[in-house]
């Protein structure tokens, strides 16, 4: 009884919240997060495309949880870095972008990413 | 007889309206109890590709740069969906990122394969809240647009290994 006691005190205003949280929408209490707004991507004629050319795969996510928090990085920036290693004669091309969602246990966590597909080619 | 035309032309004209272009302003929104707000956003832009670089162009490698936008509310109860007393400030849009990327580097003519994300930070209910614009691209520099002097050249592209 004085452990039901003693977590109820805790419980109680941890739930209210959960609950305030919950109908006000996600992320309020604390919210960091990086989304995509705006690209536009190379294609085959702005590099020297071959058939060769390497496809790549990539993605980048933001996560929400107990509907209070909500953090990470889906940028385009993101989830484009780190795919090439010679910059100055390598660009990525032709694109495509996704955005793919997973939810567990009514939304307490979820996680939200950009998945992108595209072809690495010669400058 | 004319609001009938008037009509019929209505009609005919909705379908190309609903394909006409439209921005999408990213910018901090007014609120009911606003005592101040001077807030800029991004809204479009056509950024260039590799193909649309003038003849003659000397890539610089990545640039990049961001601005934001801040919001202060206050809540006027103990509420989540409370009223707000709310001062908003900053200037996110393309033109002041331009504007510093060009600052640090003197030469740049342009910017091409532009990646633009927003950068969304809240804390505490949102009574701070700042949504930054920020930009990764590759510059470009023309064979005429030399720094000026005692400006610091851009860095050569950095290639990773």
């Amino acid at each position: 009884m004085k452990f039901v006691r003693r977590w109820g005190l805790v419980a109680a205003p941890a739930l209210l919240v959960l609950g305030a949280a919950f109908l006000n929408g996600c992320g309020e209490f604390y919210t960091n997060t990086i989304d995509p707004y705006s690209y536009r991507a190379e294609t085959p004629a702005d590099v020297q495309a071959a058939p060769s050319d390497p496809t790549v795969h990539s993605r980048a996510c933001e996560y929400y949880l107990f509907y209070l928090f909500n953090w990470g990085d889906a940028g385009y920036a993101k989830v484009m870095s780190g795919l090439v290693k010679d910059e100055a004669h390598y660009m990525i091309y032709d694109p495509k972008f996704d955005q793919t969602y997973q939810s567990w246990l009514l939304g307490l966590y979820i996680r939200e990413c950009t998945v992108m597909t595209a072809r690495v080619g010669h400058i | 007889m004319i609001f009938l035309w008037g009509l019929a032309a209505c009609l005919v004209a909705r379908p190309a309206a609903a394909q006409t272009y439209m921005a999408h302003p990213r910018i901090i929104s007014l609120k009911t109890l606003t005592v101040f707000y001077h807030v800029t956003g991004p809204l479009s832009t056509l950024p260039m590709t590799r193909r649309d670089l003038p003849p003659g162009a000397v890539d610089l490698g990545e640039v990049g740069g961001r601005s934001c936008q801040r919001e202060v509310n206050i809540p006027t109860s103990a509420s989540l969906q409370a009223t707000t007393i709310t001062a908003a400030e900053g200037n996110g849009s393309y033109g002041k990122i331009l504007a510093k990327i060009r600052k640090k580097h003197p030469d740049l003519a342009g910017i091409y394969d532009v990646k633009t994300d927003i950068h969304n930070f809240s804390v505490f209910f949102g009574v701070y809240t700042s949504a930054c614009t920020q930009i990764l691209a590759r510059g470009y520099a023309l064979p005429g647009s030399a720094p000026k002097p005692g400006a610091p050249a851009s860095p050569a592209p950095a290639a990773k290994k």
